[in-house]
């Protein structure tokens, strides 16, 4: 076992931290999954009764986009303050040093600190996985959804961990290393539909004239963890059952991206009907009444690699990338000081 | 009567080329931070089995020349050679056989001090059945035995210090790099850290220690180089830079009026010269005492006015 690893489990779980994150973690979850089982089936059964089976099916894949949503947000949120002083903290700390001399690689110590966040970050989302698989046992959701959401929040931990020790390292103070890291977070989460949503704008203006509405490039969202779960949980479901409720949290984001998915509604009725194909231009996915649907391109009918592939490989490749800096960072002999 | 005493410039010793009898070898070391030089054309030699002690005031580059052994900074300019091998070249190599005690003592929260020892052990590589036995040998060394289990957070100053030896110590090294061990210690915990060096040296170690203070190294240190912004002003045992720099000495005379008379001579056959003529003048003396003796005030000397 990685030294660095054995050292840093054993420091966190002696304090009081980890089992409070977990405890107010799974709280909010909790909560937030009591809320909309509350909200739709109090909703439906003042009106109708009794819930149709299609109305369970909304309400489970309403739990499940809810539920999945917040763990989006609690990892973004937890991750960069958990592990942004994985080095500057060594370093504040003058702990570095020792560990420098010793025969550790600078590898090593990084993905040591590496694998220390993601091990916490995983134990959270084993506990939050009842949680989601809640959705599965109502209905509406299949089972390969679920996996494929919780290996999207597991992915989304552990490219924002790696940002972070990036970040951990190449500056030397905490502070400065959460900012940046929180930062670069909120670039990827929020930052990416402004950019779109810009561009959506221009594209607009710029295409009125042919009378035709064309989407920005997708590539502007490639950074964005969430479009890349909603694209894997769309692709990846291809037995619908029912449709999310109206207000559900990946429908937000996709009338945000796609404020023409009305239009897509008719031809989302007719899909539902079969199993869904994988959109071929991977396309971020659009969600018609029938849950997630691969939006159909008519001049684009083979458009290669699917979204959610091109979105994990290039933020496999920042992560990586953030890693190697890292360990440069924590190599010496350096030019400078400590 | 007197002349007021002239410092005839620094004496750097020639340093001598790489025998096989040296643990470490620097030569023509430079560090420089834009226009400043940390240290500049440095060069020492340390003995194999010695205690060297590198003095010099805040700012001298005992800090810099310790990082560069200690294979954590790149050199300017110059060659450096611990325990036979290239700090930059072969770090690993250094690591392996070099134990180093940095000024700041780094300490983690929520760790007891067996499971510290423990976590620098395997860090160092070393199998997983022979820690505990080792960390039990080294807590006896730096006698913390009995605060094994102790939160390393809540020991004293000197105990963080004996800790932090035993962490350097953890990979049996052969050269030992102590950066300012006394500072902050108390005179007992001086005392005992003396003694631990002392042992370590009978166990065949080689220790480079630093400080500011001369006299916290003059009793121990077989070897002493003064160092002044970054440059080497003396370097041998403490005997002879005694020798060499304080030949000349002053003598102050008390005479029974009061007045106190004082004399500049160049060697001790002269000072005894001194006291025949003044007793044959039949001066009244009351006490005739030689100063500038210590190693502290060739130190002074040597040191002054160069760095504010």
């Amino acid at each position: 076992m990685n030294p660095v690893l054995a050292r840093e489990l054993r420091e966190r779980t002696r304090g009081r931290r980890a089992s409070l994150i977990l405890t107010v973690y799974l709280t909010l979850l909790s909560g937030i999954l009591y809320l909309v089982y509350y909200a739709d089936t109090g909703e439906s059964a003042a009106m109708n009764g009794p819930l149709a089976a299609t109305e369970v099916a909304s309400l489970g894949r309403g739990i499940f986009e809810w539920v999945l949503f917040f763990m989006f947000l609690l990892v973004i949120f937890l991750v960069p303050g958990m592990t942004s002083g994985a080095i500057s903290g060594e370093r504040e700390r003058q702990t570095l040093v020792p560990l420098q001399i010793t025969l550790l690689r600078p590898r090593s110590i990084v993905i040591g600190k590496l694998l220390a966040s993601v091990a916490f970050l995983l134990l959270l989302v084993a506990a939050t996985a009842p949680l989601l698989s809640i959705s599965y046992l109502i209905g509406g959701v299949t089972m390969s959804s679920v996996l494929a959401a919780l290996g999207a929040v597991v992915a989304t931990g552990v490219i924002l961990a790696s940002i972070t020790v990036g970040c951990s390292a190449v500056f030397r103070r905490t502070q400065t290393a959460t900012v940046m890291a929180y930062a670069i977070a909120l670039i990827m989460v929020l930052g990416t539909f402004l950019a779109y949503a810009v561009a959506g704008v221009a594209e607009s203006q710029r295409q009125n004239d042919f009378g035709i509405e064309d989407r920005p490039p997708d590539e502007l969202l490639l950074l964005n963890p969430l479009v890349l779960a909603g694209d894997l949980i769309g692709s990846s479901s291809s037995d619908f059952f029912g449709s999310a409720s109206s207000s559900s949290p990946f429908d937000a984001i996709h009338q945000m991206v796609h404020p023409q998915v009305f239009e897509f509604q008719e031809i989302g009725a007719v899909d539902f009907v079969g199993p869904v194909p994988i959109g071929p231009d991977g396309g971020p996915v659009f969600e018609g009444p029938g849950g997630f649907v691969e939006p159909q391109q008519p001049d684009d009918p083979d458009g290669g690699i699917a979204f959610w592939i091109r979105s994990l490989a290039l933020l496999s490749f920042l992560a990586v990338t953030s890693l190697v800096v890292a360990t440069r960072k924590v190599r010496t002999p350096a030019r400078t000081e400590r | 009567m007197s002349a007021p005493e002239e410092q005839s410039g620094s004496v750097a010793t020639a340093p001598e080329p790489s025998e096989p009898a040296s643990a470490i070898v620097v030569r023509g070391l430079t560090k420089r931070y834009g226009d400043l030089y940390a240290v500049q054309d440095l060069s020492l030699r340390v003995p194999k089995g010695s205690i060297y002690g590198l003095v010099g005031p805040n700012g001298a580059g005992k800090t810099t020349t310790f990082s560069v052994l200690a294979t954590l900074l790149l050199p300017t300019a110059g060659t450096v050679e611990v325990a036979g091998f290239d700090p930059v070249q072969s770090p690993r190599d250094v690591r392996a056989r070099m134990g180093f005690m940095p000024d700041i003592l780094g300490v983690y929260d929520n760790l007891r001090v067996d499971e510290y020892l423990r976590f620098f052990a395997s860090a160092h590589g070393i199998a997983r059945r022979s820690i505990d036995p080792l960390i039990g040998d080294l807590l006896d060394l730096v006698d913390l035995s009995t605060k094994r289990e102790a939160m390393v957070d809540s020991l004293s100053r000197g105990m963080k210090q004996r800790l932090s030896l035993a962490r350097a110590l953890v990979h049996d090294p052969e050269v030992l790099i102590l950066d300012e061990p006394a500072s902050g210690l108390d005179p007992r915990a001086r005392v005992e850290l003396r003694a631990l060096l002392q042992e370590l040296r009978s166990l065949g170690k080689t220790i480079v220690v630093s400080s500011h203070i001369l006299s916290e190294l003059e009793e121990i240190c077989t070897e002493i180089a003064i160092l002044e912004a970054g440059r080497l002003l003396v370097e041998g045992p403490p005997a002879e830079i005694l020798r060499s720099l304080a030949g000349e000495r002053t003598v102050a005379v008390h005479l029974m009026d009061g007045t106190v008379e004082t004399y500049t001579v160049a060697s001790e056959e002269e000072q005894v010269e001194l006291l025949a003529r003044l007793v044959a003048e039949r001066r009244p003396i009351l006490e005739f005492r030689s100063t500038g003796r210590s190693l502290e005030d060739v130190f002074m000397k040597v040191t002054k006015g160069i760095v504010q």
